[in-house]
């Protein structure tokens, strides 16, 4: 008897020091600015606390709130986001995508991120209006929008092409020109030419990129005029010719041709012998080792002169590596445009409306962004004579990741480093016509749609195992796809990649029967 | 006569056999210091070398002047090392030998609980839940030490050492007066170095080569391990690349991760110290490894 009503005080004494204890802290949250901590993608930063104690100050006055970014590793970010969301864990705001293994979609399905359809016309207006309408699609799940879309300064339509060395491509008088819009097989027979010719002058060169983490067809559903349901990796695609019907993009022509393509250029040595196993490619391209490449940025050098990117092979300089660009494939918002980059709020967040608050500050005053994605001008960066824009070694470097923390586009391009000079006006000029483009591109017809992966799971891990394990040998040419390719769909057949393409077909033809 | 040339010829197989191995193990490793010392641009022109084509010490001056500070990390490292292997030596062995005592009473139900965890975990979430909502150890030092601080396969071989000590040593001292605290430090540890040193060597490596506990809990970069700085390092270059589609600026972000030459360094200064450990406690491997399966 007595011990239970000890236990009983005990509890009461508990319980009532819980609850004193409650209300001691939301007094002080009165006092104090809000706390609100972001988690986003990041290399270590140098000179952190420097800025952060900067943009506090602009964003205590302004909302009163007080932002701890919290940055975390991209070959971690993704497991410790999920880890932290199903431990329940606190956190405010996050960068959130569709790729990578963020799960934007599953996360969205389980109610970890807040429900932000009235929050953000309300809180948040000039975020919303500026971004257009098909791109809030790619961030709805059940009619409710979970997400802030990120507005990148490249735009939300994509459009793929080639890239051809310009001082090889003039060397040996390759029409590059003549292949704009032309299909991607006919584009790469006619580069196998030009580099042939042009492996004969320079053999110490290149002529393509193959690696293992990148296959110009399974990761480049565009590039071949398909665009993938769910996820890219999984199988399951549609072609935009006929988008009512699922198909498994391993048991095509298009891809028997390609790889039949980088089977030849391997024999012929066009290509790296290793090319299935190399994760890290990018000292080849420093080294301006690469006579032709894919790419997905455009305008091209047909519709534009002088955009800066088209000029120079990827990661290379233009006086090192000249380039041209060539586009071919249509110009489409693709369904997971919006979900391509975004941020979500928790809905465990106690101060749900403030974190929504800090997404239009973020999107809205420019000068509390640029200094927290480039630091601050004259010290972390500085201009040339001629207006070219540097960092400076050493300083505050927010290595580009700006397109996570909140849109990099805004009508007067005042959200980005510019040069002050012709290659800055260029550059703005070129990116206007993207965001004109925006506003007319195809939508996908696919936008909306959200596949949900959970029925087929077990088929789809049995499946990504043997992509994994198959994609990256035949995109690299070092096995005969005449073998390998039926080989490769007999197996991916018995991991039961015909349930997966049916689940989609399902769901798909149920999400149109009722739009 | 052919006895003893067959004696030479199984040696030498023997002994190329090992030579081999023992190449397979170092030629990497040189290789890679090899690297760490080479010039950025001569690296991507003519790749690797195991003598530098130009010799440059640049990776190693960005290693210690970049954003990635090493210097901090290591001085983390080297403190959790530190004072981890020290602590679970301490707490490790003062659970086995009490396990041991017969007179306490409850040993047998103790021990239990200390098996269980060998055969079941109750898996990441929920370990995760108990670090940050219970403990509230995120984003500190000694999460990186209390996580591994005893380990029920080092209590079992230490209560089996601990079992070979006599009882009337322990009794004796009672007699003369020793409290049970003294009987421990002063007698029954003094006999257990051999196996305290060999344990602490793998519990020493253990704590230094632990990265999944910093990449779950630590936040801030000043609390970044040495183990995990070169994890993300190896890691970050394929995770962008495959997801370069993303955005443009991924493209850039790949330009500013450290260069090949710079991860090699970390390569290097991150497996500097402990090798330095193995030798100076080599002499107690042997008998180390031998503690508790054998019965006298």
């Amino acid at each position: 008897m007595n011990k239970k009503r000890a236990m009983a005080l005990l509890l009461t004494g508990v319980l009532t020091a819980g609850m004193t204890g409650g209300t001691c802290l939301e007094v002080k949250a009165e006092d104090k600015p809000v706390e609100l901590s972001f988690y986003m993608m990041n290399s270590p930063v140098n000179d952190q606390e420097r800025i952060m104690e900067k943009a506090n100050e602009i964003i205590e006055e302004k909302i009163g709130a007080h932002l701890n970014l919290i940055m975390v590793d991209g070959s971690s970010y993704a497991e410790k986001m999920n880890l932290m969301i199903n431990s329940g864990d606190a956190w405010d705001l996050c960068f959130t995508a569709s790729w990578g293994g963020l799960n934007f979609y599953e996360n969205a399905q389980k109610g970890a991120y807040a429900d932000l359809t009235e929050l953000l016309p309300k809180l948040a207006p000039e975020t919303y209006s500026r971004v257009p309408e098909g791109l809030w699609d790619g961030v709805t799940v059940d009619d409710k929008i979970y997400a802030s879309v990120n507005y990148q300064q490249w735009g939300a339509a994509s459009r793929s092409g080639f890239k051809f060395r310009k001082d090889l491509a003039d060397e040996t008088g390759f029409d590059w020109a003549s292949l704009k819009g032309k299909p991607t097989l006919e584009i790469l027979n006619a580069t196998g030419d030009f580099i042939g010719k042009a492996l004969e002058a320079h053999p110490e060169m290149i002529g393509w990129e193959t690696s293992a983490n990148y296959s110009l067809f399974a990761n480049s559903p565009l590039h071949w005029d398909m665009e993938e349901v769910g996820d890219v990796a999984t199988p399951g695609w549609i072609r935009y010719d006929d988008p009512g019907t699922v198909i498994n993009q391993f048991d095509t022509e298009e891809f028997m041709e390609f790889c039949k393509i980088m089977r030849d250029w391997y024999d012929k040595g066009y290509v790296r012998k290793d090319g299935a196993t190399v994760k890290d490619t990018s000292p080849d391209r420093k080294a301006a080792k690469f006579i032709a490449e894919q790419t997905t940025g455009w305008p091209d050098s047909i519709d534009f002169e002088g955009n800066a990117d088209a000029e120079k092979m990827s990661m290379c300089t233009a006086d090192i590596a000249p380039a041209v660009a060539v586009s071919n494939t249509r110009t489409v918002i693709k369904a997971g445009a919006g979900a391509n980059a975004a941020v979500a709020v928790s809905s465990q967040s106690p101060n749900i409306e403030k974190a929504v608050e800090l997404i239009e500050l973020l999107n809205t005053d420019d000068e509390l962004y640029m200094l927290i994605t480039q630091g601050e001008e004259g010290t972390d960066y500085v201009y040339g004579e001629d207006g070219t824009s540097t960092l400076v070694d050493g300083k505050y470097n927010f290595n580009f990741n700006e397109w996570q923390l909140g849109q990099s586009y805004s009508p007067e391009f005042t959200r980005a480093r510019y040069d002050n000079n012709e290659s800055g006006e260029k550059q703005k000029e070129s990116q206007s016509i993207v965001f004109a483009a925006d506003k007319e591109a195809d939508v996908s017809p696919l936008s909306g749609f959200v596949f949900d992966p959970s029925p087929v799971k077990t088929q789809i891990a049995n499946c990504s195992s043997v992509i994994t394990e198959m994609v990256p040998a035949l995109s690299s040419g070092s096995i005969d796809p005449e073998k390998s390719v039926p080989e490769f769909i007999k197996r991916l057949e018995g991991a039961g990649v015909n349930d997966i393409i049916a689940e989609k077909q399902a769901q798909l033809d149920a999400w149109s029967a009722e739009s | 006569m052919t006895k003893k040339k067959n004696h030479i010829l199984s040696k030498s197989i023997v002994h190329i056999i090992f030579i081999a191995a023992s190449l397979i193990c170092i030629l990497p490793l040189i290789l890679v210091i090899g690297v760490s010392f080479t010039d950025e641009n001569s690296l991507m022109m003519s790749g690797y070398h195991f003598i530098p084509k130009v010799f440059s010490l640049d990776a190693y001056k960005y290693v210690f002047t970049g954003a990635t500070s090493v210097i901090r990390a290591y001085a983390v490292t080297i403190f959790v090392t530190a004072a981890g292997t020290f602590l679970h030596l301490l707490f490790m062995s003062m659970l086995a030998y009490a396990l041991t005592r017969e007179e306490v009473t409850a040993r047998n139900k103790i021990s239990l609980f200390v098996y269980i965890p060998v055969l079941f975990s109750g898996g990441l979430v929920p370990y995760y839940m108990l670090m940050t909502r219970y403990l509230h150890l995120k984003n500190t030092i000694w999460v990186l030490i209390l996580v591994q601080l005893v380990s029920a396969t080092n209590v079992l071989i230490m209560k089996n050492f601990f079992r070979n000590i006599p009882q009337s040593l322990i009794e004796s001292a009672r007699i003369d007066g020793s409290g049970e605290f003294r009987t421990f430090f002063s007698i029954v540890l003094p006999l257990s170095t051999p196996s305290l040193a060999s344990i602490g060597l793998f519990v020493a490596i253990a704590y230094w080569n632990d990265w999944m506990t910093c990449s779950l809990y630590i936040e801030t970069p000043k609390l970044h391990t040495l183990q995990y700085l070169l994890q993300s390092l190896m890691n970050n270059i394929g995770y962008l690349q495959a997801n370069a589609g993303a955005s443009h600026s991924m493209e850039q972000a790949i330009l500013t991760l450290p260069s090949e030459g710079a991860r090699m360094a970390t390569c290097v200064l991150a497996i500097g110290p402990i090798i330095f450990l193995y030798p100076f406690l080599q002499k107690y491997f042997a008998k180390g490894l031998t503690i508790g399966a054998v019965k006298e």
